[in-house]
């Protein structure tokens, strides 16, 4: 990958210091991409449903609910990051789709932050799972 | 908010409470301190809407121990259904949806005629996480008023759908949803609005809750957080994907969602 999910973060960031909705919907809109893009990075492939009956951010969602359900390493993080992702989703649909709605940059700063604990929950994931594997190694 | 009909000395006092509750924010200290001062002077000759009042001004503070002593002891003074129903009212506004529902469908029952108590019943328990109790007094609500249409009963299908569709279970939706009045309780912080909204694109099926809050948006979001973890740690099985219980802060949610259901009153 030539390009790291947090760098949409910081995207997301440097648009919401410019005022105005376009700035702010857009900023909405990145910070939600870092979030899901660092989840596909982190949770395990055999987390994620087969078939191509949902969605690609919905299949990152049920994968993130299935590792949390899991007894495995990386689990509680994966129920807290697969809640934050589902509120993260609704706010980006909002920003990308309701035009009729006024986004303001308070609201994308709402959702930047919790792209920013959605990033801290998946460096937990990603740390949980790289200790059990050195300790299995081990 | 608790309220009484007749015109009596106290029922300026419970329009004064009912005002101040209607707030989103904390009303100010000091009404509720003249409220209640006035209220405490009435225990004397009425005791038992003094009770009610009280239990009313504790409702607002989010003091359930509180709420509880005074309506238990104005129910026990009195057998007018005001107490039922101002108990039911009191508790709904602590988040104590489950007991609010009972009382008020209790109230429903000896005033068979009053629907308004029958329609809060069956919103406190859609709030209680109890969709098919809420079906059922829908049900009672259709026996009495043929042509009347609850305006829930379309959401509470589509909860059923849902749940039906992706395995969500009752147990789990009360425990979410008892869980984050709880920690609003325990932080003695009132709610404004609850939004709930049910989407079902298929595969996409979700449930959601969100619980306003007249708080800085700092705030909400390390609630949001603690509840979060409140849910990862104490839920058997979490279907994050299709249950979304959470917070907003009315003030940076308030240009974008339109609450879908106000706090009844």
């Amino acid at each position: 990958m030539s390009l790291k999910p947090t760098e949409f973060f910081d995207l997301a960031k440097s648009l919401n210091e410019s005022s105005g909705e376009i700035y702010a919907r857009t900023a909405v809109n990145r910070a939600y991409y870092s979030a899901i893009h660092r989840a596909t990075e982190v949770i395990p492939l055999d987390c994620f449903p087969d078939g191509d009956d949902v969605g690609s951010h919905e299949r990152v969602i049920r994968a993130a609910e299935k590792l949390g359900n899991a007894v495995r390493p990386g689990r509680s993080a994966a129920r807290e990051l697969a809640r934050a992702l589902r509120r993260m989703k609704e706010s980006r649909e909002i920003a990308d789709y309701e035009l009729n709605k006024s986004i303001t940059n308070a609201y994308a700063d709402d959702v930047i932050e919790r792209a920013r604990a959605a990033l801290a929950l998946c460096d937990d994931i990603e740390r949980q799972i790289a200790i059990a594997t050195n300790q299995k190694a081990g | 908010m608790p309220s009484r009909s007749p015109a009596t000395a106290a029922h300026a006092l419970f329009e004064r409470l009912s005002n101040a509750a209607k707030q989103d924010d904390m009303p100010s200290e000091l009404e509720l301190a003249r409220i209640r001062l006035d209220a405490r002077k009435l225990m004397a000759v009425d005791a038992k809407d003094a009770h009610q009042l009280l239990g009313g001004i504790a409702a607002v503070e989010v003091d359930e121990d509180k709420v509880r002593y005074h309506h238990e002891a104005a129910i026990k003074l009195t057998s007018a259904v005001d107490a039922v129903r101002n108990y039911s009212i009191s508790l709904q506004l602590i988040g104590q949806f489950e007991d609010a529902a009972k009382y008020a469908a209790l109230a429903a029952e000896a005033q068979p005629e009053n629907l308004s108590l029958l329609r809060s019943a069956i919103d406190f328990a859609s709030y209680a996480g109890q969709p098919r109790k809420a079906l059922e007094l829908i049900q009672v609500l259709r026996k009495r008023a043929p042509d009347h249409t609850d305006a829930r009963e379309g959401i509470i299908q589509d909860l059923l759908l849902v749940m039906d569709r992706t395995g969500l279970t009752e147990s789990e939706l009360q425990t979410s949803l008892k869980l984050a009045f709880q920690l609003l309780r325990d932080r003695r912080l009132r709610f404004g609005h609850i939004h709930d909204s049910i989407l079902l694109e298929d595969g996409a099926e979700c449930v959601h809750y969100r619980i306003y809050l007249a708080a800085d948006a700092k705030v909400v979001r390390e609630l949001d957080s603690q509840l979060g973890r409140l849910l990862a740690d104490q839920l058997e099985e979490m279907h994050s994907a299709s249950l979304l219980v959470d917070y907003g802060s009315l003030e940076v949610h308030k240009s974008v969602d339109e609450p879908q259901t106000d706090r009844v009153l």
